[in-house]
């Protein structure tokens, strides 16, 4: 059988990886894929009406090139709107990033198919993802499964917009860039921050220290 | 010194004296004249103005005595001149009273009046004085012909007299005012009377052998109102006069007594008698310019010699005529010589005026200066508190100043740090993203090829793909380093003070060590106190960089009581000798921002054994 396969990622070599890899698998499916390289090209494909079933799988990178006229920056944002666009496509999320928020956040909004970690999985793994997914289980690897019960998350703590301003502060954005990036405004940035300090304890404290307490709780 | 000068003094005013006195024996002779001369000459070298007064007066008393009136006048008036200068005006009275009975001679009748009252008014308790002024004024009231006015004076005169009885002339003086008082009655025609009032007020006796001039005079009034009277015995009396007065050559009598025979004679009708007194009176009169009584004189020659009528009155006409011009011609030179006195004294008066309108000035200038000097006072102080209030709002704008560079400085610090942040973020991104993804594309590739050649199984190549998984690991864990001490570097007062190490570190050998205590809690501490600190430190590490040539730099900071903090920067470069004054502006700035912040400051060095500066500030 034919599986097609969009493959999002910003390395050509690594869609090459993908692709000798997928070669491997063992029930003898012969593989087509298109590739985008950044969230551009993505977008453009995946809401172009034309393709709304022309995928049985979409490979997605994390970090991928931003499209600021969209305000897309990265897979999450994408994984979005392939669910939106490409109902009958399944997801398997491949990402460098292994820190709690980020895996809890694709999980709740997407919900994954599969959900790798890079460097985190060795080739095989890769093969077993694959076929399960395409089985219509889901492959998440250990650290995912690990990471995602955190207890402020799945409690409902801390919720979407705190993660992502978290997320945003871990990266080094001041406050201004973050309330751009999110499309809200400032004070809400504020009050959120100072919820976010409620609840991870901290008393008084720079971004510093929200940064700090979420290491130190393992979710950055 | 003083006593030589004042002894001096005294000597001169005794030689003065003494002059006069002997001048005085001497009384109108030309030793007199002399005499009052070398007065007037030591007095006008000396400054002596009184010695100067009186030796004028007797120069014009000597001319008065020649009939010299023109030299007379002219001394009178410079001598009034003098006292006139002189507080009190001594002598003023006599001076006018001289001057008075000089312009009565000249006829000046009015001008004799006026100055005669003038010295009425200024002789005060004199009485020789104040009598001879009331028979001066009767005299010119009696030349006016204002015969009733001129006897109250001469009574006035008569009962001022009784206050000099002790007078050696009293007598005389006495004769005469009633002689005077006699010509009164006499121009009245009231020819008995005159006999009557002389004959009880006169002992004729006794006069005579005292004063032969008055006696002379009182006999001719007598005589003259008995001629009137037609009483022939007139011409006895006339004749012992005229004895009298060419014995004595008493010009005025010898004249007055010639006329008056002449006029007996023309009563007699024995005119050649007549002519020949009247001729001698004329040629006397005329000699010694008699004119008033030439005049008279003419008239009667006329009467004696009705032939020569027409010579002696065109000769009348003539002496009239010319005696009017010198009349004119006198009163024109007394006013000249009294114009340029008074012009003396009008400057005199113009510069006292003058002295007047100075003082004024002096008062309104000392007046306008002090008011102009308070109110410079009060402009400095209003000035000064304004300059203290500019100086209070200078402080406050340069602490708001200070604390807005501090603001800047943190804000370029935290630009800095943001902009540092995003590059390690890249760097972070791009190991993360980059490296890491190729390595691991780089993995699957490479056990995909490996898997299709049945390679895989072979141990060395699972086992460097392995080894790849690991290197992404390692870079993974480095990546998320970096970006986890994104905030590490905190924007404070530490990074900037770090970055002035940098900046000096960058282009000199200098190692720099920071020691900053933990106590230290940099935000209670006023950001004007930091931005004064960083700006001392900038001083301290510019003057090491350029003149220490040290190797090693250290900073330390620390708590010393809550609110102290010490800050030691010590350098192991040449040093210096603190003891020369020629420090230089780096450390006189240095001590001007401690100043500043209440705090201390102290440096020590020696030479080739560094440098060490304490500085102690408040917070």
């Amino acid at each position: 059988m034919i599986v097609r396969i969009l493959m999002i990622d910003d390395h050509p070599g690594m869609i090459e990886g993908y692709k000798a890899m997928l070669s491997l698998n063992k029930e003898q499916h012969n593989i087509e894929t298109i590739s985008a390289f950044n969230c551009e090209e993505a977008y453009n494909i995946i809401i172009n009406p034309a393709n709304s079933s022309a995928f049985d799988l979409v490979f997605l990178d994390y970090s991928i090139p931003e499209f600021l006229e969209q305000k897309i920056y990265n897979g999450e944002d994408l994984g979005v709107l392939i669910r939106k666009h490409l109902p009958n496509a399944k997801i398997i999320m491949l990402t460098a990033h292994f820190d709690a928020i980020r895996l809890y956040n694709v999980v709740k909004k997407i919900q994954p198919n599969g959900l790798l970690v890079k460097s985190d999985y060795k080739p095989p793994h890769l093969l077993d993802a694959f076929e399960k997914v395409l089985a219509g289980e889901t492959y998440y690897t250990p650290i995912v499964l690990e990471k995602v019960k955190e207890p402020l998350f799945t409690k409902g703590f801390l919720d979407t917009l705190d993660r992502e301003i978290i997320v945003l502060l871990a990266e080094g954005f001041q406050i201004k860039t973050i309330a751009t990036k999110m499309n809200v405004s400032e004070d809400t940035i504020k009050k959120r921050k100072s919820k976010i300090k409620d609840l991870l304890g901290i008393e008084k404290g720079s971004d510093e220290d929200i940064l700090k307490e979420c290491r130190a709780l393992g979710l950055l | 010194m003083q006593n030589t000068k004042e002894s001096r003094k005294q000597f001169e005013i005794n030689t003065r004296n003494d002059l006069l006195k002997l001048g005085n024996k001497y009384a109108y002779e030309k030793k007199f004249y002399e005499i009052n001369k070398i007065i007037e000459n030591k007095a006008e070298s000396n400054k002596d103005t009184i010695g100067n007064i009186y030796a004028k007066t007797n120069i014009g008393l000597y001319y008065f005595n020649l009939f010299s009136n023109d030299s007379a006048y002219y001394y009178f008036s410079k001598a009034e001149k003098l006292s006139l200068q002189l507080k009190g005006n001594p002598h003023i009275c006599e001076i006018f009273q001289y001057k008075a009975d000089l312009l009565w001679c000249q006829k000046d009748f009015s001008a004799a009046e006026t100055t005669a009252i003038k010295s009425l008014k200024n002789s005060k308790g004199n009485n020789i004085v104040t009598y001879s002024s009331y028979l001066t004024i009767a005299n010119a009231l009696f030349g006016m012909n204002n015969y009733d006015k001129s006897l109250i004076y001469y009574n006035k005169a008569l009962i001022k007299l009784e206050e000099l009885k002790k007078l050696k002339q009293y007598n005389e003086l006495k004769t005469q005012t009633y002689n005077y008082i006699a010509k009164v009655y006499q121009k009245k025609k009231l020819y008995q009377k005159v006999i009557e009032y002389l004959k009880i007020n006169v002992n004729l006796i006794k006069i005579k052998k005292t004063d032969l001039i008055t006696y002379s005079h009182v006999v001719n009034t007598i005589a003259y109102s008995k001629l009137k009277l037609n009483d022939k015995s007139s011409l006895l009396l006339f004749k012992e006069v005229e004895k009298i007065a060419d014995s004595i050559k008493f010009v005025p009598t010898q004249v007055e007594v010639k006329t008056y025979m002449g006029e007996y004679y023309l009563i007699q009708q024995d005119k050649v008698k007549a002519s020949t007194y009247l001729k001698d009176a004329q040629k006397l009169a005329h000699k010694n310019n008699i004119f008033e009584d030439e005049l008279k004189i003419l008239k009667l020659l006329e009467q004696a010699n009705p032939n020569l009528s027409n010579f002696y009155s065109d000769r009348y006409i003539i002496l009239n005529d010319s005696l009017q011009d010198v009349e004119r011609a006198t009163r024109d030179k007394f006013a000249r010589i009294e114009f340029e006195t008074d012009e003396i004294t009008n400057q005199k008066e113009i510069v006292s005026k003058e002295n007047n309108l100075l003082n004024k000035r002096i008062w309104i200038i000392s007046v306008f200066g002090l008011l102009s000097l308070l109110v410079i006072v009060l402009w400095f102080m209003n000035k000064s508190q304004k300059a203290k209030t500019r100086e209070l709002l200078l402080k406050q704008e340069q602490q708001k100043a200070n604390e807005a560079i501090y603001q800047l400085m943190i804000d370029q610090q935290q630009q800095m740090e943001e902009g540092k942040n995003i590059e390690k973020q890249r760097i972070s991104l791009e190991l993360h993203d980059g490296v890491m993804g190729k390595l691991s594309a780089v993995r699957l590739n490479l056990y995909a090829a490996l898997y299709k050649e049945n390679l895989i199984e072979n141990e060395v190549f699972s086992k460097q793909i392995d080894e790849i998984q690991e290197v992404e690991k390692e870079i993974r864990t480095i990546a998320h380093d970096l970006s986890s001490k994104l905030f590490s570097d905190n924007a404070n007062f530490i990074g900037i003070v770090k970055e002035l190490f940098t900046k000096i570190e960058n282009h000199s050998q200098i190692h720099f060590t920071l020691e900053v205590s933990e106590a230290v809690n940099w935000d209670l501490i006023n950001n004007s106190i930091k931005i004064n600190l960083y700006r001392i430190l900038q001083e301290a590490l510019q003057n090491i960089e350029k003149y220490a040539n040290a190797k090693n730099v250290c900073l330390t900071m620390s708590l010393i009581e809550s609110n102290e903090i010490n800050i030691v920067i010590s350098d192991d470069g040449i040093g210096f000798d603190t003891n020369k004054k020629s420090n230089g502006i780096g450390i006189k700035n240095m001590k001007a921002r401690i100043v500043e912040l209440n705090g201390k400051f102290n440096i020590k060095s020696e030479l080739h054994q560094g440098t060490e500066i304490n500085l102690t500030i408040p917070f």
